[in-house]
C-alpha cells in the first residue's frame, strides 16, 4: 500500500468503515433485538437456553435412533402454537413418513423436492420461504447431507466451512437454525458430550448451542434424557432434562411421572 | 266450477305422470350424467381450494410481518394473531375437507366403473 493510498484511508466511510463501540451500540438501539423469540415450552430446556433466539444456530445431536429428529419434531410444533412456522428440510426421513409422524399435521414449509449437498441452493431456498411466508426458523436433518462426503478430502474442514455459512445465515438473516448431527459409532455408550458430534469439532465450536439427546431405557420404554451442552448466551453448562414421549412429543419428566419401577425402588 | 276443478286436476295428473317418465328416462343408462363430468367437478373443486390454501399461507405471512412491525402497538399484534390462528385452522380444514373430496371422486369413479 502507497503512502497515498494510506492517506486517502483516512477519510474512507464505506458501510463497513472502522467505529467506535458506542457509535454501534447506538446503531443496534434503532433496531429490534431480534424478531424471532420462541421458547421450546420444555420447562427444563427453557431454563437452560431462556428460549431460542434468532441469528443462533442450534446443534441436535445423538446417537441414531435416539429421539434426535423427534425432539425437532417436538420443537417444531410447540413453535408452530406460538404462530412461528418453520421451514424444513428433512434430508433423512422421506417427506411422506417425516409428515405421517405429526400426531396433527401443523403447518410448516418445505421445499416440494430436495437438493442434497448443495449450498447455493440451500440459502436460495431459505430467503424464499422468507420472502413468501415470512419463515425464520429452520431445521436441517442432518448435517451430512449438506456435505458431499465422498468428495472432500478434508471432511472436518468443509463441515467447518458449512456450519460457519449456516451461522453467517443466521446472523445475517436473523434467522433460527436447528441443525441435526450425528455422533461417531465408537461414542455412543456412556455419558455423551458435543466431543461425541461426528466429524468436525467446528460443529461445537461455531454453535450456539449443543443439544444431546438419548434414549435411558433403563428408565421406561418412552424415555431420553437431553442435556444442554453448553448455550453461549446464558452461559449454561450440561443441563440436563428428562423426556418422556406422550402422544408423539416429547415433555418433561417430573417427579410426578415417575416410572412403576422408580416407585417399586422406593417402596 | 267443478268440472273446471276436475279437468285441473287431471292436467294436474297429466303432467305429474309425464314428469316422473321423463325422472326414469333421465336416470337410465343411456341417459346417466357422466362421470367424466363428476370428475372434472371434483379436480375443479380441489383446484379451487388449492388456490384457497395458497392464499390464506400467504396472508398468514403477511399478518406476521404486520405483528411484527407493529409489535409494540396496543391492538394491531392481538389482532394479528387472531388472523393467524384463524387463517391457519382454516388451512388445516381445507386440506382435509380435499382428502374427504379426494375418497369420494375415486369412490364415484368406483361406481361409474
Amino acid at each position: 500500500m502507497t503512502e497515498k493510498q494510506r492517506a486517502n484511508l483516512n477519510e474512507y466511510a464505506g458501510e463497513d468503515q472502522i467505529i467506535s463501540s458506542h457509535e454501534m451500540a447506538l446503531s443496534f438501539s434503532k433496531m429490534k433485538d431480534t424478531r424471532v423469540n420462541v421458547m421450546s415450552r420444555i420447562p427444563g430446556i427453557d431454563r437452560a437456553c431462556e428460549g431460542f433466539r434468532g441469528g443462533e444456530l442450534i446443534t441436535i445431536s445423538g446417537p441414531t435412533k435416539n429421539g434426535k429428529t423427534l425432539l425437532a419434531q417436538t420443537l417444531t410444533v410447540n413453535f408452530v402454537e406460538q404462530q412461528n412456522f418453520p421451514l424444513w428440510f428433512s434430508f433423512e426421513v422421506p417427506a411422506r413418513q417425516f409428515l405421517s409422524q405429526f400426531p396433527n399435521l401443523p403447518l410448516i414449509y418445505m421445499p416440494a423436492k430436495l437438493k442434497p449437498r448443495a449450498m447455493e441452493w440451500f440459502d436460495d431456498r431459505v430467503y424464499e420461504s422468507f420472502e413468501k411466508f415470512n419463515t425464520r426458523i429452520i431445521f436441517v436433518d442432518h448435517l451430512h447431507y449438506l456435505v458431499d462426503l465422498a468428495r472432500q478430502k478434508q471432511v472436518s474442514l468443509e463441515i467447518g466451512t458449512i456450519i460457519r455459512r449456516l451461522k453467517t445465515l443466521a446472523v445475517n438473516g436473523d434467522f433460527l437454525i436447528f441443525l441435526l448431527c450425528h455422533t461417531t459409532k465408537g461414542k455412543q455408550d456412556g455419558v455423551l458430550s458435543y466431543e461425541s458430534i461426528r466429524d468436525s469439532s467446528f460443529i461445537s465450536q461455531e454453535s450456539d448451542s449443543v443439544i444431546m439427546i438419548k434414549r435411558t431405557p433403563e428408565e421406561g420404554e418412552l424415555t431420553a434424557r437431553a442435556r444442554i451442552e453448553f448455550h453461549r448466551r446464558t452461559g449454561v453448562m450440561e443441563r440436563k432434562v428428562n423426556l418422556i414421549k406422550i402422544d408423539g412429543r416429547l415433555m418433561e419428566l417430573r417427579a410426578s411421572q415417575q416410572t412403576t419401577r422408580e416407585r417399586a425402588d422406593l417402596a | 266450477m267443478v268440472a273446471v276443478l276436475n279437468q285441473f286436476n287431471t292436467d294436474d295428473e297429466i303432467k305429474k305422470a309425464e314428469y316422473d317418465r321423463r325422472c326414469e328416462d333421465e336416470l337410465t343408462d343411456d341417459n346417466k350424467p357422466s362421470c367424466d363430468i363428476i370428475a372434472e367437478t371434483y379436480e375443479a373443486i380441489e383446484a379451487d381450494n388449492l388456490d384457497t390454501i395458497r392464499f390464506l399461507q400467504t396472508d398468514v405471512a403477511l399478518w406476521q410481518r404486520i405483528k411484527e412491525q407493529f409489535a409494540d402497538h396496543p391492538t394491531i399484534p392481538q389482532y394479528a394473531r387472531f388472523f393467524i390462528d384463524y387463517e391457519s385452522h382454516e388451512i388445516n380444514e381445507i386440506r382435509r375437507q380435499i382428502e374427504i373430496d379426494r375418497e369420494t371422486a375415486s369412490e364415484f369413479k368406483r361406481i361409474c366403473g
